[in-house]
């Protein structure tokens, strides 16, 4: 009797054991560990070496941080605005124009192929595509319509063909919420405003985006987090180059660690993410309303 | 038991148990993982008994593929060798060489795998990882090796090379040299003859040749359009500190241990490279391009002067680069190309060529210590090194090896380049220095700093990534 209760509940709890045991132990001792390790002069000799707050002043005084704190706010917001706003686009027209369900997904389909490629395969693909030699897919094509010259396009514009990878590379997730919200909207709605004799642009701004903001303001903080710390489709395309053009806050925390392996430095620099996460979650709870998204429904 | 209710303790006791199950599950995995990772090569010794001999797994880790090195492989034959001395000997112990190939992240792997236990017994790596490779504890000192025969006939000053504070850390791979390819056609084509284009490695040996001379007659091929560049450098950060010893740039204070910032010899390197730049000889994007292209311009003749490694002859044959021929052989490459070092910049001063020495270090870890150091020795010997250095290129480190690869007219033709070779210091910094190196002159090139901003900005970075350095 008892070891049948034991299993009815200790089947939830071992359900949840695994997620425990990351974000309490795991996640938690690696964040003491990065925290640790920020005021060291660690590097490749891997030496406790405590040195105060030395890593931070030099942060501060790095003549490459402007450069990053801008690369990276202009990275974070123009990802950010592609992603949502093309996954809106693809939403909308594909539940709410296409009258036909097959053809819509059938689309989103096509947009989620990017999702479900490695990302090393998709940061190729468009290395090969921008590629400086005159063998390069835009280059040819390029050459094929007008006869220009080889252009070095990831020389010449490395933080836009980074902010269009990785907002292709992510407007699916948005594609999918904002679908799915979308197709939970209540028919009647649609049919009423068009007997109201209401436009096509009405329906969309007075109908659909209200009907869409929590989705949206969930997308906006969820992937403006995320974006924050994200590097890895920089790594793969440009390395965060030419002259640190495309380097963004969480690259140049990770090349500071693993490519010149100055552990405490690169340390000290991602833990300035940290407080820019907590102001983004504070205003986010208090000032937009964040709780409601996360209440209960009523 | 007022503080735990009945269904909060069959709760605990049920995520203790499930903890319990994962640890216990997470403890089975790692020492299946270590298994596998034993059968995968990576990782401390590993030892098999079989009857009275005991075979020993010696994990050798590398970034260079076959092709452009032939250290595995030499290892691997040398090792055999051994094997038969210990049977000789009576010894229980037989090796077997694992090879670990870590083309991008050598470094990290020794790293962390030393810091997990399972360190590489022995790795192929430039030089210039002594330092903190000695410093961090990672690697045995090998003093000891100077007395063995097989060193005798070093080159002179190398054992600098894999010297750090006043200790051996590990023992010479290959040597080789880094100078300039020309195009002996299209010199041809600019009205040089025979006798000229044969003495111009002389000319520039003697200081007749300068870098202002290379880029006039480079000047000459672009505007006759000849070629589509004057002038390509190779870019990684080791080739491009050519530019900064060229211009008498004092990188580093042996007293002191520390490095140096030589503004003054900084900014002419820098204005040196800003005019090859400005007058179309160099493109602008030089350190973004692929070494593959690089390689290609010099052997379709699109460029008249290009930087590399005398181990590129080796790829010239083996990875198609012409785009008729694909692979060239010996005879192509001596009738179209021509080597010579890199021009001095005064007139009558000294050409030079930086030197990236591969060597061999041993874990300080390693549990078969003694076998590890006589496989080194063994793999030292002439033939093996003839061996690497003729189908990678490269030179051998010994008089008597050096002889033996003599029938390769290539290695024959550019030997005398070592006679010119610098180095770029080993300290445990020079990771961050290389970086900060590589990363001012592209400031430059690019045009996105002046030769004065970018120099003071090189000060500034050293400053902030080496801490106390020298200002000259």
């Amino acid at each position: 009797m008892v070891w049948r209760k034991v299993k009815e509940q200790g089947f939830n709890a071992m359900l949840l054991v695994p997620f425990f045991f990351n974000q309490y132990v795991l996640f938690l001792a690696t964040a003491i560990l990065v925290i640790l390790i920020a005021f060291t002069s660690m590097d490749s000799s891997m030496h406790w070496k405590f040195n105060g707050i030395v890593n931070f002043r030099k942060a501060l005084i790095d003549p490459k941080i402007g450069l990053i704190m801008l690369n990276t706010i202009i990275f974070v917001c123009m990802t950010l605005l592609f992603k949502v706003v093309w996954g809106f686009i693809i939403a909308v027209t594909t539940t709410y124009y296409m009258e036909n369900k097959t053809v819509g997904s059938w689309f989103r389909t096509i947009w989620l192929l990017p999702r479900v490629s490695p990302g090393v395969v998709e940061a190729m693909l468009w290395t090969w595509i921008f590629s400086s030699s005159e063998y390069g897919v835009l280059n040819s094509l390029m050459h094929t319509l007008y006869g220009s010259a080889p252009v070095a396009w990831l020389d010449k514009y490395p933080l836009l063909i980074n902010i269009l990878l990785a907002g292709v590379m992510g407007s699916s997730l948005s594609m999918v919420i904002l679908s799915s919200a979308m197709q939970s909207i209540n028919k009647s709605y649609f049919y009423v405003a068009k007997v109201d004799g209401a436009s096509e642009w009405s329906i969309l701004r007075n109908l659909i985006v209200p009907f869409l903001r929590w989705p949206i303001m969930f997308l906006v903080i969820w992937q403006g987090l995320a974006l924050l710390t994200s590097y890895e489709s920089i790594l793969l395309l440009t390395d965060g180059g030419p002259n640190s053009r495309s380097e963004t806050w969480a690259l140049y925390a990770f090349h500071k660690a693993f490519s010149s392996l100055d552990f405490g430095y690169g340390s000290a620099v991602s833990l300035f993410i940290l407080p820019i996460v907590f102001v983004v979650i504070f205003l986010a709870y208090r000032v937009f309303g964040f709780h409601k998204l996360m209440n209960a429904a009523k | 038991m007022k503080l735990l209710n009945g269904n909060k303790v069959k709760l605990a006791v049920v995520l203790l148990t499930a903890v319990t199950a994962i640890s216990t599950g997470c403890g089975a995995k790692t020492t299946e993982g270590n298994k596998s990772v034993a059968g995968d090569n990576a990782g401390q010794a590993s030892a098999q008994t079989a009857g009275n001999v005991e075979t020993v797994e010696l994990t050798v880790a590398g970034r260079r593929p076959v092709g452009d090195s032939y250290g595995m492989e030499n290892l691997a034959k040398a090792a055999e060798k051994l094997n038969q001395k210990l049977e000789k000997e009576d010894s229980k112990y037989r090796l077997k060489v694992n090879p670990v190939l870590k083309p991008d992240d050598l470094n990290q792997y020794i790293i962390f795998s030393s810091k997990s236990g399972k360190a590489p017994d022995i790795a192929e790596i430039g030089y210039s990882n002594i330092g903190w490779l000695a410093e961090g504890n990672y690697v045995m000192q090998m003093d000891d090796m100077k007395n063995q025969d097989v060193f005798k006939n070093l080159m002179p000053g190398y054992w600098n090379a894999v010297t750090w504070d006043k200790h051996i850390w590990g023992v010479i791979q290959d040597t080789e040299a880094r100078m300039v390819f020309f195009y002996k056609p299209h010199l041809k084509k600019l009205g040089w003859t025979d006798e000229q284009i044969a003495a111009l490695p002389k000319k520039v040996e003697n200081g007749e040749f300068t870098m202002q001379d290379m880029a006039d007659v480079a000047k000459q091929a672009v505007d006759q359009k000849l070629v589509k560049h004057g002038f390509l450098h190779n870019t990684g950060p080791r080739d491009v500190a050519a530019f900064y010893v060229n211009n008498g740039v004092q990188m580093y204070d042996e007293d002191k241990k520390q490095y140096v910032f030589d503004k003054a010899n900084v900014v002419e390197t820098f204005k040196e490279v800003k005019q090859l730049v400005d007058s179309g000889l160099l493109p602008d994007s030089m350190m973004t391009y692929s070494e593959k292209d690089r390689l290609k311009e010099i052997v379709n003749g699109t460029a008249l002067f290009v930087g590399g490694g005398i181990w590129e002859e080796a790829r010239f044959k083996q990875n198609g680069y012409h785009n008729e021929l694909g692979n060239v052989n010996s005879e192509w490459i001596q009738q179209n190309l021509g080597v010579i070092l890199l021009p001095p910049s005064k007139k009558g001063g000294k050409p030079i060529t930086m030197s990236n020495p591969y060597v061999y270090v041993a874990s300080k870890t390693t549990k078969h210590p003694e076998l590890v150091k006589r496989l080194l020795v063994e793999v030292s010997a002439p033939e093996y090194q003839k061996n690497h250095a003729t189908q990678s290129s490269h030179i051998p480190f010994t008089k008597e090896a050096q002889e033996l690869a003599k029938e390769s007219a290539f290695l024959n033709s550019v030997s005398y380049m070592t006679n010119y070779s610098k180095f770029v210091p080993n300290h445990p910094d020079e990771p961050k220095y290389e970086k900060i190196r590589a990363e001012a002159l592209k400031n430059v090139e690019t045009g996105t700093m002046t030769p004065e901003k970018a120099a003071e900005w090189m000060e500034q970075q050293m400053k902030l990534d080496l801490g106390s350095i020298v200002v000259k």
